[in-house]
């Protein structure tokens, strides 16, 4: 369940983003970092899907849910310097729903 | 007196006190007096959290300049006069909207070309409003100048031409340009109208050539525009050399004192002064004239041999202040090199002390700066002259130490080290320090509201020879032919070409240390300074800076009876209320583009009213804009 809601709020980031990146007005439309946030949504919202569609080993989907969260970081904290409150929360959402995911996951291997 | 004449005077009562109770904002500084206060009681630091926005315009005259149209700048001030909101528009139009919905009432279209003959992109500071005192057909009326010289009167009911007014409404000022015409005088800031005269400045672009036209100020008749007088600024025999010395920004004036004050700006061209090596005692200075005869009354030059563009930018401001237990009719004027000059404007003599200090000699052939140079350090400046800002670690070390390399490369040996082949900090930047926007003064209490830009540039000579290599290979790869998105300035007729360029790294970081825009309160009486701090968000590539950077400015501030300050001017596209106690920012909004104009704020039909013209300027960042918004109390 934690790893949807970490899907769902990534796609909500990429509209989050999209839209400021995008709509006139926004103070930082067209600009270099709105297309970077953007990119970083979905780069974070691509990872998760690879995780949860089972692409490749274990090896290779812990190298993706480390990017996801990495990069979920990354664009949250592009987002803060963008002054997009909501696009913070969504990647810092994505991020914790991310580790807690993986938290209940190895708790279910432990028991 | 019969009936008639009895309710004819109760009328003229009527209309008198309704026009005193209701605050207009009738100048480009809201009053002659060039004060920027308001009386808009309701506008207090308790009440301003509560401002939303009352209406919105968009006037559709807005180019960001990749199309036909060249770009956009748009600094107007609305005026509010006759119960409605007049703007002028970079098309060089009027617009005349109701103040409370934003609705066009009319709008009168001057049809003057789209070019940019004297400055890199359309520009337009707003429109004059005048009035006879008497009722009928023109007798109100709303003027507009463009960038080819003509100056539009039309009645401020209708939007109708003003016909005895030059030809038909339209005053060919440029007929007066008749000494090294190489431009026409354009009309970008409106003109200034004390009782029934029309005072006229113009800009140029005095960084282009040499020998260029000689400032002057112009004085027509409101009704007709006739030619009243004619003031030059450039001595006769100097005209063959140089030129300009013109004023291009806002003037304010005392109608008891009949006095005018003007603020000149620098001879050309800007950064060399071989050319010019003989005084010029009204260039760089705030001058005062006599209404009637076009008189110098006095002058106070603050830059002697200017070859740094440190333009007198804005108008002086007039206000009384107390001095040894007594009140002095002064004035204050903020400058681009961040001296707040406080003057008897009675007399132009200082009223705190003001010292020529030496200054750095120039290494330039031909050139022969200034030894001396006037320092007040009451008011404390706005800019911190002892040093050069240090370099910023965080930008010197994602360049790899290039800041540090250019702090070793080149030249600063404090305020007003001239230009060099090597190259010069300029500290502060040629746009300021502090620019047209000038500073506001509540007049009740003496204390001065101005914010500053904390910019370092750098200006390198290219010697003749070498300049056109120099832009060809800045231009190799499509650049403009121009110079300048290069920043390269031919001044042709000088040995000089030059490279006028932000001190940044590679990436676009600023090389100096922040605050890069701050906002300070003095008090005038004292000259103390009350606060200063960071203002506004610095932003790059969409990115905005810490709190504590601050950010560049263009444009001024509001002060409101009620204690707090209106201003937008920031790179970050936001308007802003703060406490004029304190300089804490209240309340902000986001608009379209960097709001670099001064608000209008007045009071119509009972509320007040806080709008902006937000145009943007390619000095802050490239966004433009075609908005007008109207900001007022939500009701409860």
């Amino acid at each position: 369940m934690f790893f949807l809601i970490s899907i769902l709020a990534a796609i909500s980031g990429i509209g989050l983003a999209g839209v400021a990146a995008f709509q006139a007005d926004t103070g930082i439309d067209h600009s270099i970092g709105a297309y970077l946030a953007l990119l970083g949504t979905v780069g974070v919202t691509a990872s998760l899907l690879i995780v949860w569609g089972g692409v490749g080993g274990a090896w290779m989907r812990g190298f993706f849910a480390f990017l996801a969260g990495f990069a979920a970081i990354l664009t949250s904290v592009a987002a803060w310097f963008l002054m997009h409150d909501a696009l913070v929360v969504a990647m810092v959402v994505s991020f914790l729903a991310l580790v807690l995911s993986g938290v209940t996951r190895q708790r279910k291997k432990a028991y | 007196m019969n009936r008639f004449g009895i309710l004819a005077a109760l009328a003229v009562l009527a209309t008198g006190q309704a026009w005193a109770d209701q605050p207009v904002w009738g100048t480009f500084n809201g009053d002659l007096a060039a004060t920027k206060f308001a009386d808009a009681a309701t506008l207090t630091p308790q009440s301003v959290p509560g401002l939303v926005r009352a209406w919105e315009v968009r006037t559709g005259d807005v180019s960001d300049g990749t199309g036909e149209v060249p770009a956009t700048v748009w600094s107007a001030t609305p005026i509010y006069a006759n119960n409605t909101l007049y703007l002028g528009t970079p098309f060089y139009r009027i617009l005349a909207l109701d103040p409370a919905t934003g609705a066009e009432r009319w709008s009168y279209d001057t049809k003057s070309a789209l070019e940019t003959l004297t400055q890199p992109a359309l520009k337009n500071r707003g429109v004059a409003y005048w009035e006879s005192g008497a009722e009928g057909p023109c007798e109100k009326r709303v003027m507009i100048g463009t960038m080819d010289a003509t100056l539009h009167a039309v009645d401020a009911d209708t939007g109708q031409p003003c016909t005895e007014f030059g030809e038909n409404g339209v005053l060919n000022v440029n007929k007066w340009n008749e000494t090294n015409a190489i431009f026409p005088f354009s009309l970008l800031q409106p003109p200034t109208a004390v009782g029934n005269t029309i005072l006229i400045g113009w800009a140029g672009k005095d960084w282009a050539h040499t020998v260029e036209p000689p400032g002057n100020l112009i004085a027509v008749d409101a009704r007709t525009g006739e030619l009243l007088w004619d003031t030059g600024f450039i001595p006769p025999e100097m005209i063959p050399v140089t030129g300009t010395a013109n004023i291009w920004s806002s003037m304010s004036a005392d109608p008891e004192l009949g006095l005018v004050y003007v603020p000149v700006s620098s001879p050309s061209p800007n950064y060399w002064g071989g050319n010019r090596t003989a005084p010029i005692p009204l260039a760089t200075s705030i001058t005062a004239i006599d209404i009637e005869t076009g008189a110098v009354a006095w002058s106070f030059q603050h830059v002697h041999h200017d070859v740094w563009d440190y333009d007198t930018p804005s108008a002086p401001t007039l206000l009384t202040i107390t001095r040894d237990g007594e009140s002095v009719p002064a004035l204050v004027q903020t400058t681009k090199q961040g001296f707040i000059f406080v003057l008897d404007r009675r007399t132009g003599v200082p009223l705190f002390p003001v010292e020529e200090r030496p200054v750095p000699a120039s290494d330039v052939e031909g050139e022969q700066v200034s030894p001396t140079q006037p320092f007040a350090d009451v008011p404390t400046p706005t800019i911190n002259h002892a040093a050069l800002p240090d370099v910023w670690p965080l930008a010197d070390t994602l360049s790899f130490g290039q800041c540090s390399r250019d702090r070793e490369t080149y030249r600063y040996e404090g305020l007003y080290t001239p230009p060099s082949v090597q190259g010069t900090f300029l500290w502060p930047a040629t746009a300021g320090g502090n620019n047209w926007g000038g500073a506001a003064v509540d007049p009740r209490t003496g204390i001065l509201y101005v914010n500053t830009s904390q910019v370092v540039q750098v200006i390198r000579l290219i010697p003749r020879a070498e300049f056109e290599a120099e832009v060809e290979a800045a231009t190799a790869d499509g650049g403009d032919a121009s110079g300048n998105e290069a920043g390269l300035y031919a001044q042709e007729g000088s040995p000089f070409g030059l490279e006028l360029f932000e001190w940044r790294t590679a990436l676009g970081l600023p090389c100096w240390k922040p605050p890069f825009g701050t906002f300070a309160a003095y008090d005038l009486n004292t000259g103390e300074r009350l606060y200063e701090r960071p203002f506004g968000l610095a932003q790059q590539w969409g990115f905005y800076g810490l709190r504590d950077w601050g950010s560049p400015t263009l444009g001024g501030p509001v002060v409101t009876s009620g204690g707090v300050v209106m201003i937008g001017a920031s790179m970050d596209s936001r308007v802003r209320a703060m406490d004029a106690a304190t300089g804490a920012e209240l309340w902000s909004d986001l608009v379209a583009a960097p709001a670099v104009s001064i608000p209008a704020v007045f009071t119509h039909e009972g509320a007040d009213y806080v709008v902006w013209a937000v145009g943007g300027n390619s000095i802050l960042k490239p966004e433009v804009a075609d908005q007008v918004v109207a900001y007022r109390l939500g009701t409860e």
